[in-house]
């Protein structure tokens, strides 16, 4: 009798030690599509990026991952009763002097308007059918507060701009850009260059993409020391023969899904975050990626100094 | 000595109304004393004093110390006894001249006839009301079989209710709790980081233990802070007579530990461990980083007066892991902690024993060249002073009051990726006051006691997180058998940084829920029976509920950098844990099978967290072998852990440049699609293990020896799945590894 309990438990543990268990890291697989898309207001040429995810089974993320364009996709952008249907195109890109040939839908002709609801969808056989809704907003305006600077030697005051935004419009990013030409091969080639909104230490502080606050508007000032300091460093990393032909003030605003994923997938710039986990996110129904909305605005001046 | 006058004076005043009801019985008699080892003079905690035919009797405490309050003049029997100890039984005459003063002195049994112990095994006060609760010897923990040296922390995961999730880690997880969510004490220091590298073992050696409290739930007012369990460890005090030690040898350290006396009965104690053998770690690491660690721990103490005790104790624990790679960062531990303990008889029937601590832990990230991670350094400082007050009273009711206040200063410094730093410096602190009742009618025994954070009293927080009843109850059957129940409520500030979805992690930053927040909160509810089968055969079961009604998870649904990275959510774990010892003279078994189930909700979404284990058994078989060996045999199953599958990957944007053409132009980096959270499980585990130590007692040499197996069968049990590499790790393969212990 008193043998008894060992034999159940001589039982028990040869019984489990003997089996095996299948065991899968990766779930089921089903094909999506991933949908990259900035659509602008302030163009009527929109694009639409169009690629597959890929089965874990067969591809590792440690390996480089093929272009996994998604071809022949019906790609439609839809508004109430209209539609624009996106041709499949190849895009050539300057990549750092090479020719990319990348693969995209195009649609030269939709001029997006203000508040409005357009919807993203994309079709392939073989995938479901992926869709994203985004919604538009009112451009905004800029308003230079003393551009008699550009036109006044050694003038001591700060250059100040306000920036008044669009309504319906979530973030923005406000930038201040110099004009300049300079000489390649006795032809002068125009360029620009960003004025940062300070210098901490040795390191220049450059605009970051922040959301809007009730105000509805933001006042930048750049001091002469910031911009003189600019000026002076790009004459020393670009060239002597260097001349200044422009000030440009620039508003980029974004909607509240492009600038939500902006924040996640990049980690929350402009704060910080304590947490270890890598976060994704999605405004595409059946799929992945992103579709946003933008819009930019600039306004010029020619500058007489130098 | 003005301090502790203070000190005394306090307590006095606080607790003269309970002893000026109580002392004001004529013609009865204290009987009060310490019981103590005959042979090392260590006083021996858990000892029971019977006085026979007077149907009383009390517990010793911590230091020994008992007290029967309220005897009638006359001739009485006392029994004295404890585990492993020869009991004593005495005539002694009581008179009205006063509190009578009896210490005892228990001659340890000889090795032959001590059987074989195991956990469990062990009953003192404290379980006889409380459930959830363990008390374990040093015996129980070196029985354990275990991973090239005994270890403390891995011993106490054979208990119902306690799962770790990694062979290489001493972490652990109490019914369904974060492994922050556990309070461990050494002495009363509150021990932040007790795990040397990589979790492989923990800091605290099981030389220096004397007994070890674990309450996996419901614990007593007395304790606070956490929501899961509390650990507490009491020291050995040191041998007064005569000076003696032990030194130990195993295939990754050596340990030294020496003992002896100081005049006028006093006592001190020493020992250290430190990392030898770099190769030893490669049975735990693939291509381990150079690992070191050492721990010092270092006791004085002095006996004031007849009950007096003053204890100083040192604690310092490092480690290093110092890869040659520059892309490889390094790792430093550095925990330095110390205390003072007094202890004495405040009043005639009032104990005290008051714990000035400071606590110092430190780790440090050195990301060297690595460009994957990035710099870090926390660090913690704790100053705190606790003093517990015990009222003895004629009717054996026992009045437990205490406080407990903590300054602790934190700091928290961070790169992210993108090297934007995070500087976190805060000082906070904790301010506990708690009452505890204990008594008995009739059958029914009843520890009861509210635990309150004054804190939030002060700040007005709300009742349901200041104010934490506490209570369990037993009723004793005719049969000896035992039905209890407790309920409690329990909060929590402190907590670590970590990715819940880690298998190990090396870093883990300390901070405290800020204080316009409401702290962690849970509620336990636990009921159970327990008693004997037969003469040979106990058992209980215990069904648990643990009720998280508020959790600091995640902010799933943060967006913007000024949303909080934390959010509130709540929880939910419950079970059933079985217990059941089977003993001969020669034999023990013990089997512990936990049937649990967790899952956390935040908004919308419930999973159950990666430590989330639906079956969990242990079997231990403990056997002496003759007088010279000892074997035992160790068996865990347990059902897989939660994780969440791969379901595919892409080529995700960063959209850093936000214009259309970004969109065109970025090729994108790989990303992993994770499928619904923890919605699969691992193969579950088993593995079994075997210690066979052979004793031998020369003229110039005794001590021990001995081999461990560990997973005898080599069963390939999985640690992780690595989404990015895809490969698979296993946990240890089969084991053997062999020790030595010389005593001194």
């Amino acid at each position: 009798m008193k043998r008894l309990p060992f034999a159940c438990i001589v039982f028990v543990v040869g019984v489990i030690s003997g089996c095996t268990e299948n065991f899968s890291p990766i779930g089921e697989y089903r094909q999506s599509l991933v949908v990259y898309s900035i659509l602008t207001i302030s163009a009527d040429t929109q694009f639409v990026k169009v690629s597959s995810i890929f089965d874990p089974s067969h591809n590792s993320i440690l390996s480089p991952l093929p272009e996994n364009a998604v071809l022949g996709a019906s790609v439609r952008i839809i508004i109430d009763t209209v539609q624009y249907v996106f041709h499949d195109t190849v895009i050539s890109l300057d990549d750092n002097g090479v020719l990319k040939n990348v693969h995209a839908y195009v649609h030269y002709g939709v001029d997006l308007q203000y508040h409005k609801n357009y919807t993203v969808a994309v079709e392939k056989s073989g995938y479901p059918k992926a869709t994203a809704t985004v919604t538009t907003f009112a451009d905004g305006f800029i308003m230079p507060l003393n551009t008699q600077i550009f036109t006044l030697p050694n003038s001591s005051k700060d250059i100040e701009c306000e920036f008044y935004f669009g309504k319906g419009a979530f973030a923005y990013l406000a930038r201040f850009l110099f004009e300049y030409e300079w000489k390649v091969n006795g032809i002068w080639q125009k360029e620009t260059a960003e004025i940062p909104d300070g210098i901490e230490g040795e390191l220049a502080v450059f605009p970051e993409v922040k959301m809007i606050d009730a105000s509805g508007k933001a006042k930048k000032s750049y001091s002469p020391a910031l911009y003189r300091k600019a000026i002076e460093r790009l004459k020393k990393e670009v060239a002597d023969t260097i001349r200044f032909t422009g000030a440009i003030f620039e508003l980029q605003q974004f909607d509240e899904r492009l600038f939500t994923y902006y924040s996640i997938v990049n980690k929350y710039p402009g704060g910080s975050t304590i947490r270890l986990d890598e976060s994704d996110y999605t405004n595409i129904n059946n799929g992945y990626g992103i579709v946003g909305i933008t819009s930019t605005k600039r306004q010029r001046f020619s500058v007489l100094i130098n | 000595m003005h301090g502790i006058r203070i000190v005394k004076s306090i307590w006095f005043i606080a607790a003269f109304g309970i002893i000026s009801v109580s002392s004001a019985v004529a013609q009865k008699i204290d009987i009060r004393g310490i019981v103590s080892d005959s042979a090392s003079g260590e006083k021996i905690p858990y000892a029971t004093v019977r006085l026979e035919g007077a149907n009383r009797g009390a517990v010793t405490n911590n230091n020994g110390f008992f007290l029967i309050a309220g005897v009638p003049p006359a001739v009485y029997t006392i029994t004295v006894g404890s585990i492993g100890y020869q009991t004593i039984v005495k005539e002694v005459r009581v008179s009205v001249t006063g509190p009578l003063t009896i210490n005892f002195l228990l001659s340890p049994q000889p090795l032959e006839l001590k059987g074989v112990e195991v956990i469990g095994g062990r009953k003192s006060e404290i379980n006889e009301i409380s459930t959830s609760t363990h008390v374990l010897s040093q015996t129980n923990l070196m029985q354990v079989p275990v991973i090239g040296q005994s270890d403390l922390l891995r011993s106490i995961q054979i208990l119902p209710g306690i799962v770790s999730t990694a062979d290489v880690s001493s972490k652990f997880f109490v019914r369904g709790g974060a492994g922050d969510q556990n309070l461990i004490i050494l002495d009363g220091l509150k021990i932040y980081n007790p795990f040397h590298a990589y979790g492989l073992f923990s800091i605290i050696d099981p030389e220096i233990v004397k007994s070890t409290e674990v309450y996996t739930g419901g614990f007593p007012a007395g304790y606070g802070g956490r929501l899961s369990s509390v650990v507490n460890i009491v020291s050995h005090d040191g041998n007064t007579s005569t000076v003696k030690g032990n030194a130990g040898l195993n295939f990754i350290s050596g340990s030294l530990q020496l003992e002896g006396p100081l005049p006028n009965n006093n006592s001190w104690i020493i020992s250290a461990r430190k990392s030898l053998f770099q190769d030893g770690f490669r049975s735990f690491i693939k291509d381990p980083p150079p690992i070191s660690f050492y721990d010092l721990f270092a006791k004085a103490k002095f006996g004031g007066g007849e009950y007096g005790n003053y204890a100083a104790n040192l604690f310092v624990s490092h480690d290093n892991i110092l890869p040659p790679l520059e892309i490889e960062p390094d790792h430093r531990w550095n925990t330095v902690a110390s205390s003072l303990k007094i202890s004495d008889l405040l009043q005639d029937r009032v104990y005290y024993e008051t714990v000035i601590s400071v606590n110092s832990f430190s780790v440090r990230r050195d990301a060297k060249r690595s460009t994957v991670v990035p710099p870090a350094e926390s660090s913690l400082r704790d100053i705190s002073i606790r003093t517990d007050l015990t009222m003895y009273t004629e009717s054996e009711d026992l009045y437990f009051l205490g406080f407990e206040v903590s300054g602790i200063s934190y700091a928290f410094d961070y790169a992210t990726a993108s090297e934007k730093k995070i500087s976190i410096a805060e000082s906070s602190g904790e301010f506990w006051a708690w009452l505890r009742y204990q008594t008995s009618i009739g059958r029914i025994g009843i520890d009861a006691g509210i635990h309150s954070d004054m804190i939030g009293v002060v700040s007005a927080s709300s009742l349901t997180t200041t104010m934490q009843p506490r209570i369990n109850t037993s009723y004793t059957f005719d049969n000896g058998w035992r039905a209890k129940a407790s309920f409690g409520v329990f909060t929590q500030r402190m907590m670590t940084l970590t990715n819940e979805d880690d298998i190990t992690s090396l870093f883990e930053a300390w901070i405290m829920v800020p204080k316009e927040e409401e702290p962690q909160r849970a509620v336990h509810y636990t009921v159970g029976v327990e008693g004997n089968v037969m003469d040979e055969l106990s058992t209980s079961v215990q069904w648990y509920l643990k009720d998280y009604t508020s959790l600091a998870l995640y902010n799933r649904d943060k967006k913007f950098a000024a949303e909080p990275d934390y959010s509130r959510g709540t929880g939910i774990a419950y079970g059933m844990e079985t217990m059941l010892r089977y003993w001969f003279t020669d034999m023990d078994f013990y089997v512990a099978y936990t049937l649990g189930k967790t899952s956390v909700t935040l908004g919308a979404i419930t999973y159950p967290p990666r430590y989330d284990r639906r079956h969990n058994l242990h079997i231990l078989g403990l056997f002496r072998l003759g007088e010279m060996f000892d074997a035992s045999v160790q068996w865990e199953f347990g059902s897989g852990y939660a994780f969440s599958q791969t379901v595919g990957l892409y080529q995700r944007q960063s959209m850093s440049g936000l214009g259309r053409e970004t969109v065109l132009a970025e090729p994108g980096t790989g990303y992993l699609i994770i499928g619904e959270k923890n919605a699969a499980r691992l193969p579950s585990y088993h593995r079994m293990d075997l210690t066979v130590t052979y004793r031998f007692r020369g003229t110039f040499l005794d001590g021990s020896a001995g081999i461990n197996i560990i997973n005898i069968y080599n069963n390939r049990n999985i640690l992780y799945y690595d989404r990015k590499t895809t490969q698979t790790l296993t946990m240890l393969p089969l084991l053997p590894s062999a020790f030595i212990k010389l005593n001194l």
